[in-house]
């Protein structure tokens, strides 16, 4: 029995993760602030902080404000750019004892292709991680929230970076399948569904909205079943793996991503509240596998879709 | 722990609170044998609190840390001033405790909308003089923790703030104007999820850059915060 699954089975070294279970972006900084809270052994792998060709600032508080079951952030995608990641997170993460996938940012496709071109090659980064929920410069349009622009966004990067590229849809979309299916046609290895749905809340006090941008990106167990949703339709169609990300708390709530058609699931928000939650999934997703006499997660993966189109490549290493 | 510092708090079994919450460390006993009780303040009306004060001794409580860097009183220090404005006088009754111990003179100001919001006076140390300051007058003097501020900010070494921005602000304007510059510490109160450092909701401004305040602070050198 073995919990490893293939997150770029298209290429030929792969990028294999021994639990089926990553650290979601923005919720584990780059990978040591929970030092002490979490044993990276027991997951998978940790998809870091958003990256972006130069330092960026992000927004001013607040910044994060709880809602039922959930929480909006509107953190502006604060980070240390490209330069100082190589230079001072990626030399920890040779010897973090996981995969670290980068998650990459940009407000052009010429930005992303910047941070694409210089983490290739970097001992530590194992692939990165295409955020499209950025709006283009050029327009304001999300990269994710039409088939052309997510597509063309991803060739480009897929020039200029040989190693794994997961490509982490926005789910503010109207047609998440359409972008998915151009988004593998142009070359993903693996496919994030989804990032945060577009919220906000109001201060009745002040008589405006809590965030200064209005509105914020909703994340939580409230988003689980909409989540849950879009990686069922989209795991109809694609046939690179899936990868499941909205409000997963629970190993039961990620045995449903498995099951909708997911390879590997994201554990983000519930790390706050409870830092052990991926371990405990990943365990219990062994012992899951195990009662059920189930020999990898390939045969739980698309189990309850009738139309899962992705190939079964989990093999047992 | 030390004053000023935090945890994070579970406050439930279900998603309702989702997020943890901070709660500054409030009061503390050690014993004899090395082990301590911290206490920790909270206000009442929100599920996250009625659940919690609906906890009984011998329950267990899931907390995360001491977190954060905790006030640093300089040696020497013989003055301490502490200003609070409500519920923010929570670290600085540790930190009153800590000064007393130590033999420096404690002075806490604190201030309330009305007589309800004022901290029992009678959990302080005895050594501690407090001057009670309400906006409707129906208790200590009528005014804000700024109008006592002014008057007795001579006489400090040292000045550590718990309040709002208008506290800081106004704490800023009148050591401007004052002969002397005593170093000035404050806690900064920002809205948190992670409260470990990964997620960068509770940022502070200061010379070193955009910051988070669960590491870098939650006290932070007045000086040393962006204008």
């Amino acid at each position: 029995m073995s919990t490893a699954v293939n997150l770029a089975p298209g290429l030929p070294d792969g990028l294999w993760i021994k639990h089926p279970v990553l650290m979601a972006s923005g919720t584990f900084g780059y990978g040591t602030e929970y030092d002490g809270l979490v044993d990276l052994s027991s997951i998978g792998g940790i998809v870091s902080k958003a990256v972006a060709a130069e330092p960026r600032l992000g927004n001013v508080t607040p910044r994060v404000f709880e809602t039922p079951a959930g929480m909006l952030n509107s953190i502006g995608l604060q980070g240390i750019g490209v330069e100082a990641v190589i230079r001072k997170k990626a030399p920890i993460w040779e010897n973090i004892g996981v995969p670290v996938i980068v998650n990459v940012v940009g407000e052009s496709v010429d930005d992303f292709c910047v941070v694409a071109e210089r983490l290739e090659g970097v001992p530590g980064v194992a692939g990165i991680e295409l955020n499209v929920s950025c709006p283009n410069v050029e327009g304001g349009m999300l990269f994710g929230s039409e088939p052309g622009s997510a597509a063309r966004l991803t060739a480009a990067v897929r020039r200029r970076f040989s190693q794994p590229i997961m490509v982490k849809l926005t789910p503010n979309t109207n047609d998440i399948v359409a972008v998915a299916l151009a988004v593998e046609d142009a070359g993903a290895d693996s496919i994030c569904v989804a990032n945060t749905f577009i919220g906000m809340s109001i201060d009745i006090k002040k008589r405006r909205p809590v965030f200064a941008a209005g509105s914020a990106g909703l994340s939580g167990p409230a988003i689980r079943p909409m989540a849950l949703r879009l990686v069922y339709e989209v795991a109809k169609f694609v046939t690179v793996p899936v990868v499941g990300c909205g409000g997963i708390a629970t190993t039961d709530d990620a045995l449903e991503f498995f099951l909708a058609g997911a390879t590997a699931i994201q554990v983000g928000t519930m790390t706050f509240t409870e830092p052990r939650t991926a371990e405990r999934i990943a365990a219990g997703v062994q012992k899951y596998l195990d009662a059920n006499h189930l020999g990898s997660i390939a045969e739980l993966t698309g189990a309850a879709n009738p139309e899962f189109a992705g190939r079964s490549q989990t093999v047992a290493r | 722990m030390s004053s000023g510092q935090f945890v994070m708090a579970r406050c439930g079994t279900s998603y309702d609170p989702l997020l943890r919450r901070a709660l500054s460390l409030h009061h503390q006993v050690r014993t004899a044998d090395g082990s301590s009780t911290a206490g920790f303040l909270f206000g009442m009306g929100k599920t996250w609190a009625d659940w919690l004060s609906t906890r009984r001794p011998g329950d267990e409580i899931d907390l995360i840390g001491p977190l954060g860097h905790g006030f640093r009183r300089d040696k020497g220090a013989r003055h301490l001033l502490l200003i609070a404005n409500g519920l923010g006088v929570a670290p600085l009754v540790s930190l009153a405790e800590e000064g007393v111990a130590s033999g420096a003179n404690v002075v806490l100001i604190v201030d309330s909308a009305t007589k309800d919001g004022l901290y029992p006076t009678k959990r302080l140390p005895a050594e501690v003089e407090i001057v009670a300051l309400t906006s409707d007058g129906s208790s200590g003097r009528q005014g804000s923790a700024l109008d006592a501020f002014a008057e007795l900010q001579p006489w400090a070494d040292q000045i550590f703030l718990s309040g709002g921005r208008d506290l800081i602000e106004g704490v800023r304007s009148t050591l401007k104007r004052a002969v002397s510059g005593q170093p000035v510490q404050a806690i900064i109160e920002e809205r948190m999820a992670c409260g470990i450092g990964a997620c960068l909701g509770c940022v502070v401004d200061t010379k070193n850059g955009r910051v988070a305040s669960c590491v870098e602070g939650p006290v932070f050198d007045l000086r040393s915060l962006s204008a």
